[in-house]
């Protein structure tokens, strides 16, 4: 086990710095950081001074080690077009790109695992074969499509629901449905696979042979095992829900960190953009992590593992 | 006569050990069987799956004599046809089946050119994608070895950064042009090629055949064109057409940002991110090129799946 987490963080450290690396490469493909501050142009003597100041003459090992001293002390440059620190900038937005996140994220949960297990029990019936399409549908239409069509059906059309903003709570429903179709679709589709691979091993009729209850059945011996699978793609979908929150955020105006990174491109803004990429890659890398720790308590055949 | 499994995991060797009654010899290669077999699988394939084969059919033809099929020219505006709805609506005109834009321009011909846009990059982008990942993912199986750690760090790498992001990144360092755009989509999915076939020849290295082919001193070069890309062209070819909508979906994507095709080019997801402005007055501008998006994916998706079904991969 610990040989199994040791491996794991490894690879989740390794991972970070190539991150970083990348990022840091990045930025020098733009071009001359000074001419990209100062479009206007400079005296050749205010840039040679501006280049010693930020250390650009050094070479880029040594420029690499400045930065990573500087990111660890939190000072991730400064955005500009607003003139302050990006940390700032992202600060501000974490909080409305969590919740929505996390709305979204358990929402696709609870009704994923509902939906991939009645399929799989009732498998061969008209229900089992609705749920299924829906799943494939809400797993092929790409988030905007799903966005506009619920915006023109229950904000132009029946006036129900707000489309933009993040004001109260009616404003969540919109883009927490759009987001969670995804992560929905597939989380039922891979419940679905792995229930019926479990249902058909030999523990499964030894239970039902010394006269269990069908729910313990169900629930005890056949969900426990399915849902082992399913944690793992857990950890994929969050690659999944901040591609979808990136795409989310923009079509319903919501003032999250997946905006602001499109902002961010759309202007050429390159620290804002770089810190993006850090933020995302960051989370992807630890939520990662978490998952393989989550892995690690439910599944013993790995806790015991020399 | 009968039907031999073209992609079978042993077609190859069946063949050899024993001729299926019907067909003449071992000697003719197997070309004018597996070509009956391949029309075989589509005669009995499900009802839907053949109205998607249809579908793509058309659609294809509409993209590639998009000139010769649209009825209008995309860019020819028309002030007195402004926001036309399509023709079935109240105020619709006859000669725009699906409407008018806000600068009279005739929204069919716009989607089908917005087609063949959408549906090229995706073309290229999978090609490009598949060529790449296909190569590194031979190289890896064949040579093992520090190659094949280093490209499978790689595809950890790929792996556990959303791919969005790497594009984005992209496009603000590139820019947004055509080329950069095909380039940046094709990258995307490189992962699932190499390691499928990776995979393959993993599996296909302890056949018979190239332990035979390798006795004779076959290169690793060789070994890789003649014996193992035959092999595991199938799996590929059902990945191709699985990773397709995912790239067309991409590129939609990005356009609807507005950080994808740049106008006048009319792409698909450009359309309905332009459409959006006019939602509450005309929805016909963002419904029609969306409609044009999900049938063209989930088409492909239907056929992928079921392909993938028919041939019997695995793709985990």
């Amino acid at each position: 086990m610990l040989k199994f987490l040791t491996w794991r963080f490894g690879r989740a450290l390794l991972t970070t710095f190539a991150v970083l690396a990348a990022v840091f490469m990045g930025a020098r493909f733009t071009g001359n950081p000074v001419e990209v501050m100062f479009p206007d142009g400079l005296t050749p003597e205010v840039e040679r001074a501006l280049i010693q100041q930020y250390g650009l003459d050094k070479s880029l090992p040594e420029q690499f080690m400045i930065y990573l001293r500087e990111l660890t002390r939190g000072n991730l440059g400064i955005s500009h077009r607003e003139k302050r620190p990006v940390v700032e900038m992202y600060a501000e937005d974490v909080g409305a790109t969590l919740k929505l996140a996390c709305c979204a994220f358990i929402l696709s949960i609870i009704l994923g695992v509902p939906l991939g297990m009645v399929a799989a029990l009732k498998r061969r019936t008209g229900i089992a074969r609705f749920v299924m399409a829906v799943a494939f549908f809400g797993y092929a239409i790409p988030h905007f499509i799903i966005a506009i069509t619920l915006i023109l059906i229950f904000s132009f059309h029946l006036h129900w629901l707000p489309s933009t903003g993040s004001q109260t709570v009616w404003h969540y429903i919109l883009p927490t449905i759009t987001l969670a179709a995804h992560r929905m679709a597939s989380i039922a589709r891979y419940t679905r696979s792995s229930l019926l691979d479990v249902l058909s091993q030999d523990f499964m009729r030894t239970a039902r042979a010394k006269g269990l209850r069908e729910r313990v059945v169900i629930f005890k011996h056949a969900l426990r095992n399915a849902l082992i699978p399913v944690v793992t793609i857990l950890g994929l979908q969050i690659a999944g829900l901040i591609n979808g929150s990136i795409i989310v955020e923009t079509v319903f105006a919501w003032p999250g960190i997946g905006r602001l990174f499109v902002g961010s491109v759309m202007k050429r803004d390159f620290p804002v953009l770089q810190f993006g990429v850090i933020c995302f890659a960051g989370i992807v890398v630890l939520v990662n992590f978490l998952v393989d720790i989550l892995y690690v308590v439910i599944d013993p055949r790995i806790r015991t593992e020399k | 006569m009968k039907i031999i499994d073209r992609f079978g995991k042993n077609s190859k060797r069946d063949l050899i050990s024993s001729p299926p009654e019907g067909t003449t010899s071992l000697l003719l290669p197997g070309e004018a069987i597996t070509r009956i077999s391949f029309w075989h699988r589509i005669k009995t394939a499900p009802l839907s799956i053949k109205l998607c084969m249809v579908v793509i059919l058309l659609l294809a033809i509409a993209a590639i004599f998009a000139p010769y099929v649209a009825p209008y020219q995309p860019d020819k505006t028309s002030i007195l046809a402004r926001n036309a709805p399509p023709f079935w609506l109240k105020g619709g005109k006859p000669g725009h089946l699906l409407g008018t834009d806000q600068l009279g321009r005739d929204v069919l011909s716009r989607c089908i050119f917005a087609l063949r846009v959408s549906v090229g990059i995706a073309l290229v982008g999978v090609i490009i994608g598949s060529v790449i990942g296909v190569t590194l993912g031979i190289v890896s199986g064949l040579l093992g070895g520090l190659a094949d750690r280093t490209i499978m760090m790689l595809v950890d790498f790929q792996l556990s950064i959303p791919f969005l992001l790497i594009v984005l990144v992209g496009i603000a360092i590139f820019g947004t042009s055509i080329p950069v755009l095909i380039a940046l989509v094709g990258l995307a999915y490189w992962e699932t090629y190499a390691r499928l076939s990776r995979g393959q020849v993993l599996s296909v290295r302890e056949d018979p055949f190239i332990e035979a082919s390798i006795a004779l001193g076959a290169t690793n070069w060789r070994l890789a064109i003649r014996h193992v890309l035959p092999n595991i062209a199938s799996p590929i070819i059902v990945l191709l057409t699985l990773n397709f909508p995912a790239v067309l979906l991409l590129e939609s994507s990005l356009s609807f940002l507005g950080i994808g095709v740049q106008p006048p080019t009319a792409s698909l997801g450009r359309m309905v991110g332009e459409g959006r402005d006019y939602m509450i007055s005309a929805w016909w501008l963002v419904i029609s090129p969306a409609t044009f998006i999900v049938l063209v994916t989930l088409c492909m998706q239907l056929v992928g799946d079921w392909l993938r079904d028919v041939i019997d991969v695995r793709l985990d």
